[in-house]
């Protein structure tokens, strides 16, 4: 079958779909992605742009399906010996590399800038994208099949358009929600879909494969009945099993979040899905090292913090009463802008004496931001949070710096050292009492 | 002409080909393997060279896969098509295209050739190429020819059936058809005119 496979590599519409999907694939992956430099946020990105591709690969496979039709050839081919199931493969099966090689070839592109200008590419995400390889696949043949159906000028448009329309519905409608091909992004660099996500992706995959080769090459209302049933089956598993909330979507990824640490002293690690940043993190959290110092039993080493469970947007998933503290290690949360890149880091781990990411519930802010802008001997903390939001303005910790500074510098040291220990140890409200000496610790 | 290219089923009757029924799915897929077929409306993918297109046509007429390239050639060659194998067949005129037609269903060199209207859309000088292409395929294979061209038949046929409203009226040689045109009928040829003559004298008797 070698030979008429290559026979329709050449002469179909397989090439001009695996170009279609791959450019449009490559856009709309770009406008996702938005060059980040995570890993799983690429997986995510790839997954999500099915909901384009998909209805791609079933337009073209409409236009393949009915070129029997289109062109008179079916008497033609009728009379010859082939069964149907074998007339329909090398067809079938140029499609199916031809999405394949396009989906594989955007894979492989992301992979190398992953190489390039990341530090973690993990399995999960790997899985994510390869289950939609199959998914592909099953929507050109189910397109074959409709096209084989009707084969009209207009039905590749349509159900295109149709497709789309589904997913955008999916995405949106509660009750339809595990069909969606979208789904809510990781909220967290190491977060990774969970099994029932992959296994959703893979029953519907499947169902369309299966479905769209009995309903292409299938000649009885047998093979007619089994692969709709096919199809209905692989909606029906990708709907029961694919959860569609942020909690049952994701997990946390243990080996994106494994400790790299950089070379030298003070001890600096951050976690493997940000080891790219050590460069630029390591003379920030050296500094702050340092600054912090000042203070009596000063952590000698900073650690990027790394929770244990995934993030929802609620503040509550990170911080609650039970301080998460190593002793003599100070832990630091990278936020990350759009650069992919995280240049306050020293002000955020002076912030608070290094006790905001201690995954306690931090209150008073202005104290916090007061002792940070303390540490740093100026007047300013200048943090951008991405995460929760925090944002203060110098007006709101002035008066509680102000007020720190009156006191002899023995008392100040004493005081900071203060709010850091209670900080520590989840006693977070009114710290200004702390450093304003209206209350001793 | 579908009925015997297996295309439709009979709608009644039994129907035999080669030596077996075409009505037992059995023993279908070996009929069809020996058969080679021109339909009227000669369906082809335009974006096919015509090389592509026997190959392709081979494969599905379950050439050997080791013969197929060998077998393609030999059928593009008798068509007289070897100098545009490689061309796309929605670059070639009409009367290249039906040559590719019976080029993609001799690939296989059946036992059995249906050729339906294989001259329509020819020009005079294709028709009488063909007719000698016709000549020459009936040496080694049964080949029926369906087709409203008299000339065609007395030209190159050893044997003819004229059907009228699915009715045979007459089978002979073609020698026989022309005889009968000779003092009576209308047309331009005797075989025409012999052809004109049955028909009236079956449709009076009807």
């Amino acid at each position: 079958m070698t030979g008429p496979l290559l026979i329709e590599l050449k002469r179909s519409n397989a090439r001009i779909l695996g170009l279609v999907v791959g450019a449009v694939g490559a856009i709309s992956l770009a406008s996702i992605f938005e060059g980040s430099r995570q890993w799983n946020m690429f997986a995510y990105a790839d997954a999500a742009i099915m909901c384009v591709l998909a209805p791609l690969a079933l337009a073209g496979g409409a236009m393949l399906g009915r070129r029997e039709q289109s062109t008179r050839a079916a008497e033609l081919m009728h009379s010859t010996g082939r069964p149907s199931w074998q007339r329909i493969t090398p067809a079938a099966a140029a499609l199916a590399a031809a999405v394949t090689g396009a989906h594989l070839l955007l894979a492989a592109v992301g992979i190398v800038l992953m190489l390039l200008y990341s530090s973690y590419i993990g399995a999960r995400g790997l899985m994510s994208i390869l289950v939609d390889v199959p998914l592909l696949i099953g929507a050109a043949l189910l397109g074959i099949a409709a096209g084989r159906v009707w084969p009209s000028r207009l039905l590749p448009p349509l159900l295109a358009s149709a497709a789309f329309a589904i997913q955008m519905a999916a995405d949106s409608i509660p009750a339809i929600q595990g069909l969606s091909l979208i789904g809510p992004q990781p909220e967290a660099d190491w977060e990774s879909v969970t099994d029932p996500v992959l296994l959703g992706r893979l029953g519907f995959a499947f169902g369309l494969v299966l479905g769209g080769y009995l309903l292409s090459a299938g000649t009885s209302w047998i093979f007619r009945a089994g692969g709709s049933a096919a199809v209905a089956g692989g909606a029906a598993v990708m709907l029961a099993v694919s959860p569609t909330g942020s909690a049952e979507r994701y997990l946390v990824d243990a080996d994106a979040q494994r400790l790299v640490c950089a070379d030298g002293v003070p001890q600096v690690c951050v976690t493997a899905v940000h080891a790219y940043l050590l460069p630029s993190v390591v003379p920030q959290a050296r500094a702050a090292l340092a600054k912090l110092a000042k203070l009596p039993y000063a952590p000698t080493r900073a650690v990027e913090w790394r929770p244990d469970s995934i993030f929802t947007g609620d503040e509550a998933d990170y911080l609650g009463n039970q301080p998460k503290t190593v002793q003599g290690t100070v832990s630091f949360r990278l936020d990350l802008d759009e650069e992919s890149e995280d240049t306050d880091v020293e002000a955020s781990i002076l912030n608070g004496a290094g006790t905001t990411a201690n995954g306690c519930t931090l209150d008073d802010t202005a104290a916090l931001w007061a002792a940070g802008a303390w540490l740093t001997g100026g007047d300013t903390l200048d943090i951008t949070d991405r995460v929760f939001g925090w944002q203060l303005a110098q007006s709101d910790y002035q008066p509680v710096l102000v007020k720190l500074r009156q006191a002899p510098e023995a008392e100040q040291v004493r005081r900071v050292t203060a709010l850091r220990d209670a900080a520590n140890v989840c006693q977070t409200k009114d710290l200004t009492a702390i450093l304003t000496g209206r209350r001793d610790s | 002409m579908r009925t015997l290219s297996t295309v439709i089923k009979p709608h009644g009757g039994t129907l035999h080909l080669l030596g077996a029924s075409c009505t037992d799915r059995r023993q279908l897929r070996a009929i069809r393997s020996r058969l080679g077929y021109l339909p009227q409306h000669f369906g082809f993918y335009p974006r096919f060279t015509v090389r592509d297109y026997v190959e392709y046509m081979a494969w599905l007429r379950e050439v050997p896969k080791h013969e197929i390239s060998a077998a393609a050639q030999r059928a593009i060659d008798r068509v007289g098509l070897t100098e545009r194998a490689g061309s796309r067949l929605k670059a070639l005129s009409g009367g290249m295209v039906r040559r590719a037609g019976i080029a993609q269903a001799i690939v296989n060199d059946p036992a059995l050739l249906l050729l339906d209207e294989p001259t329509v859309g020819l020009d005079p000088e294709q028709r009488v190429e063909f007719r000698n292409l016709l000549r020459e395929l009936g040496d080694g294979n049964c080949v029926v020819v369906s087709t409203h061209l008299v000339e065609d038949v007395a030209a190159a046929c050893t044997n003819v059936v004229v059907m009228d409203k699915g009715e045979r009226v007459f089978q002979g040689a073609p020698a026989d058809l022309t005889r009968l045109g000779e003092s009576d009928g209308i047309g331009d040829s005797p075989a025409e005119r012999g052809y004109s003559v049955l028909l009236r004298e079956h449709r009076s008797a009807a």
